[in-house]
């Protein structure tokens, strides 16, 4: 119990971190997002509204202290000011319809790799020289060494373009109608096809390698040797014993995936259009969206905790040594 | 003398390395009598580690046993489908290993692994299965709340006593301790191993015990094999090889320990450092080393001879 406490203290600390930064460097910078949007109106905004813009941002002239505690106060209250580039939207609205995309497309993706790879790792070390781990390592490791945009364009070209069996771009067609149907959701897994499949090849090879490598140290371990000598069934021994054991190191990994998952799938979403929260912060960044741009980076720091605390938790269902360093 | 339990021919294990095969234990030939403990010394890298995996067939490769045959109560093990051979391991042959700090599986209890030892090898029930390992780390001396403990929560002699206790679920005949105490300090080694003979003599398996410590071996053992580089040297009775050992490896082995009862003697090491396996001398392999050798050492390979009822020897000069 002290250590979930602990952990979660210690992430509390770095979310607060993280949002000071998050409030400093946008003002540390050139510019600032009232001046960007009534540039954007070029001219059609009265002069008047310049001071009503800089308010709504939170620009005042106040001193630095009380901005930052307004802005603290704003965030606690899911309040992360209106966006730029999707004017008049709150930028808490435009970053929740990016987000159940981007959960949804880099999400499934990394379950999937993380599922198959780690499969494909303990097979290739139990068998050991066999076809597995000759040949599946070297293959996808040669695909995950492409630039991602280059392979996922030429995917997109190929699969998309060529030979047409995906849809080019977006999260589902313009003229299915959003609902939970069936059409609807087919639709859905249609689009997010082509983008997941590159984003699991790309990474594929780094789950297995990571698992083949644990396991194999796993197995010459004595209590691996033990296990055999027990007369214990094969797949006993390479499921309770071998896999259960080398999957630690891959929790973690697992857990850096995840937390990545938000930010990472940025080329994916650009590449294929798919509206997502990558999507998002390329509008941001060429509109200038101060706001939008913090809520996504807030975002994206706070699901790299999320994400951390939960492979904490689960580390300490997964391993009893930290179990009793918890207690 | 009854039936041997375990008989070892010209058995031959090789590792299979980049310069090509080393071979780790080189046509050893021996018996384990029922209910003895017969001791296998030799010093680190002298294959006995080795032929005591390789006789359950637990070698990792690179090792592949080259040739030989192992006549376990009367099946040869070398030819046994590897479905009959998982039947034989634990429920026959039994083990202990050297690490008592990593022959535990981290992540189960110490009771789930002797549970799971007694289901592969019968229907048990779960009820029936713990009360059973309840039993048995009873017998070695670790209270019943250690059941539940994980390997970490023990200190590494109560891990040793569970990898004991686990050793003789099934009513082994042979129980092979590969250097079981090696890791532990010298008290708790001395009550694991008079915990070993209690149970041994009360349950009548038979024990190979495998260690580097001969003073400890001749304390421990009926009789005693003595390996140097890959070969068997000599192989007689405690007492006998104490009193007169003939090869003069073990005489060597034997003037570099102390006695127990305080003998006058000055200690002396063996000069020189054990062979490369990848480029063994020709000849008799302690040669180098040996203070009385003779051209026909240097040449010719001792062959086995019998000096007395039970007590042989490899050396040209031993008669």
């Amino acid at each position: 119990m002290t250590y979930i406490l602990r952990r979660l203290g210690f992430y509390l600390l770095s979310a607060w971190v993280a949002l000071t930064i998050n409030f400093l460097l946008p003002r540390l910078m050139p510019g600032d997002p009232a001046t960007a949007l009534f540039a954007r109106f070029r001219g059609q905004l009265a002069p008047e509204a310049m001071q009503a813009l800089r308010e709504t941002f939170g620009l005042t002239q106040a001193p630095l202290l009380t901005q930052y505690l307004t802005s603290l106060r704003h965030v606690l209250t899911g309040d992360l000011g209106i966006s730029v580039a999707y004017f008049p939207s709150p930028v808490s609205t435009v970053i929740g319809t990016g987000l159940v995309w981007t959960v949804l497309l880099a999400g499934s993706a990394v379950a999937i790799s993380f599922t198959i790879g780690t499969l494909l790792g303990l097979v290739a070390a139990w068998w050991r020289r066999g076809w597995v781990d000759t040949w599946l390592p070297s293959a996808l490791v040669f695909l995950g060494s492409f630039p991602y945009f280059w392979l996922a364009m030429v995917a997109l070209f190929v699969f998309g373009f060529t030979l047409g069996w995906f849809p080019l771009g977006h999260a589902y067609a313009d003229d299915v109608v959003p609902a939970f149907s069936t059409a609807f959701v087919t639709d859905v897994v249609r689009h997010a096809a082509l983008p997941v499949a590159t984003m699991v090849l790309a990474t594929l090879g780094g789950w297995l390698l990571s698992m083949r490598n644990t396991t194999i140290a796993v197995l010459g371990s004595d209590y691996v040797n033990l296990a055999r000598a027990k007369g214990l069934s094969p797949a006993r021994v390479a499921l309770r014993y071998a896999a259960r054991n080398a999957l630690l190191p891959s929790v973690t990994g697992l857990g850096m995936a995840l937390g990545f998952v938000l930010g990472g799938s940025l080329l994916t979403e650009i590449v294929f259009s798919y509206p997502g929260q990558g999507y998002l912060l390329v509008q941001a960044v060429r509109n200038q969206d101060y706001p939008l741009m913090q809520g996504i980076f807030l975002v994206i720091t706070l699901a790299v905790l999320a994400a951390n605390f939960l492979v904490d938790l689960a580390y300490l269902w997964l391993d009893p040594r930290i179990r009793e360093s918890a207690t | 003398m009854a039936e041997p339990i375990l008989s070892i021919r010209d058995f031959s294990v090789d590792y299979v390395t980049e310069r090509g095969l080393v071979r780790a234990v080189d046509g050893v030939t021996l018996d384990v009598e029922p209910a003895e403990i017969l001791g296998i010394a030799g010093e680190s890298g002298s294959g006995k580690s080795t032929l005591a995996q390789a006789l359950m067939r637990i070698l990792p490769p690179p090792a592949v046993i080259s040739g030989g045959q192992v006549l376990f109560e009367g099946r040869d093990l070398l030819a046994l489908p590897e479905d009959d051979l998982r039947e034989v391991r634990w429920k026959r042959i039994a083990m202990v290993f050297q690490s008592a700090m990593d022959a535990l599986n981290p992540v189960t209890t110490v009771g789930e692994q002797i549970e799971e030892t007694l289901h592969a090898h019968g229907a048990v029930s779960a009820d029936a299965a713990r009360a059973r390992a309840l039993e048995l780390l009873e017998m070695v001396g670790i209270p019943s709340a250690s059941i539940d403990a994980y390997a970490h929560q023990l200190s590494g002699g109560m891990r040793q006593r569970v990898c004991i206790a686990m050793a003789l679920a099934l009513h082994p005949s042979l129980l092979i301790l590969d250097e079981p105490t090696t890791a532990l300090d010298v008290i708790v080694e001395r009550e694991i191993l008079e915990q070993i003979r209690a149970l041994q003599r009360r349950l009548g398996f038979a024990v190979m015990f495998i260690t580097h410590d001969l003073a400890r071996m001749l304390q421990f053992s009926d009789r005693v094999a003595i390996f140097y580089a890959a070969r068997l040297v000599e192989l007689a009775p405690a007492d006998a090889l104490r009193r007169a050992a003939r090869h003069p490896y073990t005489q060597g082995l034997l003037r570099s320990f102390p006695s127990v009862h305080g003998g006058g003697t000055e200690l002396q090491s063996i000069p020189g450092a054990p062979p490369s396996l990848e480029t063994p001398p020709a000849g008799c392999r302690f040669h180098p080393r040996c203070g009385r050798v003779v051209d026909r050492c240097r040449t010719q390979n001792p062959a086995w001879r019998t000096l007395a009822p039970s007590h042989a020897a490899a050396c040209h000069l031993a008669e």
